[in-house]
C-alpha cells in the first residue's frame, strides 16, 4: 500500500492504474448504492479524480482505505444535495431487472428465487436511511471497523454500531415481507 | 431487556462471553444472530458489480528546482532584451497560435516608451512546454 501512495504521490500513471483496479469495484458499488442512481460510474470516475488532485494531503496516519471512502462519502453526499429528488428507485429496479443474477448449474427454480431474494435486499439497501445506507456500506463494501466509521462519520461509537444495526434489522424486515426468509 | 444490550454482538463487531451466554438461554437472540448472518451473506452474494468505466487520464504537472530556475532565466533575459531596446521591434504580429491574442503593452516610464510583450510570452510558453516535456 504504502508504494501505490508513494506512485500516486509521485504522479505515477501506473500507481493511479493500479489504484483503479484495486478499489475500483468496491468504490463503484459503494457510491452506487449510497448516491442511488446511474451516474455512479461518472462519480465513480470523480472520486478517482479527486483523489488524485488531493492525493498530497493524505497524512498516513489513518488507513487508507478510510481516506478513499471519505472521499466518495463526501462525493455522494455533494451529488445527493444537487440532484432531483425523483429517480432512484425505479432506476434501481430497471437495473436489477436485468438477469445479472441468474447463475448457471443449477436448477432454474432454486437460482430465479435466490436472484429475487438478492434483488429484494439490494432493493431495501437503497431504500434505506442515508445515515445507515452510509454505515452499511462503510462497514460492508470499504471493510472499515466501526471506529473508523465514527470517526469519518463523526458520531460515537455507539451511534455507529446501532445505525448498523437498525440498517440490519430492517433489511432483516424487507427480506421477511418479500417471505424469502 | 437484556436483549438489547448485545447490539455490537448481534451485528457480528464481537462476540462476549457474556452473549454466549445469554444466547444460550434466549432462542430470540440465536435466531436475530442467524438471521441477520443471513443478511449479510446475502449482500455479499449480491453485491457483486464490476466497475466497467475508464481509468481517468490525469497527469501530475511538478516543476522541480532545476527547470523553474531555467524557465526564470528564460523570462529574466527575453524581458531583459525588451527593456534595452523597446523600439527595436516596435510592432511585432502576434503569433495567435500561442498566445490565443493575448499581449500586453508596457509603458516603461523611465525611458517614456512602450513595449510590446506577446513575444516574450509566447517564448515563456514555449520554454515551459518543451520543459515539461523534458524535465
Amino acid at each position: 500500500m504504502d508504494e501505490l501512495i508513494r506512485g500516486l504521490k509521485a504522479g505515477r500513471p501506473e500507481a493511479f492504474e493500479r489504484l483503479v483496479r484495486e478499489f475500483g469495484d468496491r468504490i463503484y458499488r459503494f457510491v452506487k448504492r449510497l448516491a442511488g442512481d446511474r451516474q455512479a460510474e461518472d462519480l465513480t470516475q470523480e472520486v478517482f479524480i479527486r483523489i488524485h488532485r488531493s492525493i498530497d494531503a493524505y497524512r498516513p496516519e489513518g488507513r487508507f482505505e478510510s481516506w478513499l471512502f471519505a472521499i466518495a462519502g463526501n462525493l455522494c453526499i455533494d451529488h445527493a444535495r444537487r440532484r432531483k429528488p425523483e429517480a432512484s428507485i425505479s432506476e434501481l429496479d430497471e437495473d436489477l431487472s436485468a438477469d445479472r443474477f441468474a447463475s448457471s448449474g443449477r436448477e432454474p427454480i432454486e437460482a430465479a428465487e435466490e436472484g429475487e431474494r438478492k434483488r429484494a435486499l439490494l432493493k431495501a439497501v437503497e431504500r434505506l436511511p442515508f445515515e445507515q445506507k452510509q454505515v452499511f456500506l462503510l462497514r460492508e463494501e470499504a471493510g472499515l471497523s466501526f471506529k473508523e466509521i465514527a470517526d469519518m462519520t463523526g458520531c460515537p461509537l455507539n451511534t455507529a454500531l446501532g445505525r448498523m444495526h437498525y440498517a440490519m434489522e430492517s433489511l432483516r424486515k424487507s427480506l421477511k415481507a418479500y417471505g424469502m426468509q | 431487556m437484556e436483549c438489547n444490550k448485545f447490539v455490537a454482538e448481534k451485528i457480528g463487531e464481537t462476540d462476549s462471553q457474556a452473549f454466549r451466554d445469554h444466547r444460550a438461554g434466549c432462542a430470540g437472540c440465536r435466531r436475530d444472530l442467524e438471521e441477520l448472518r443471513e443478511v449479510r451473506a446475502l449482500y455479499r452474494k449480491a453485491s457483486t458489480e464490476k466497475y466497467r468505466g475508464d481509468v481517468p487520464r490525469v497527469r501530475r504537472f511538478r516543476m522541480g528546482w532545476v527547470p523553474m530556475a531555467a524557465a526564470a532565466a528564460v523570462l529574466l533575459l527575453v524581458f531583459g532584451l525588451i527593456l534595452r531596446n523597446p523600439a527595436e521591434n516596435p510592432d511585432p504580429t502576434p503569433d495567435k497560435e500561442t498566445t490565443a491574442g493575448l499581449y500586453f503593452h508596457v509603458h516603461l516610464e523611465p525611458w517614456d516608451q512602450e513595449a510590446r510583450i506577446s513575444a516574450a510570452l509566447d517564448e515563456c510558453w514555449r520554454t515551459l512546454e518543451k520543459l515539461e516535456r523534458n524535465p
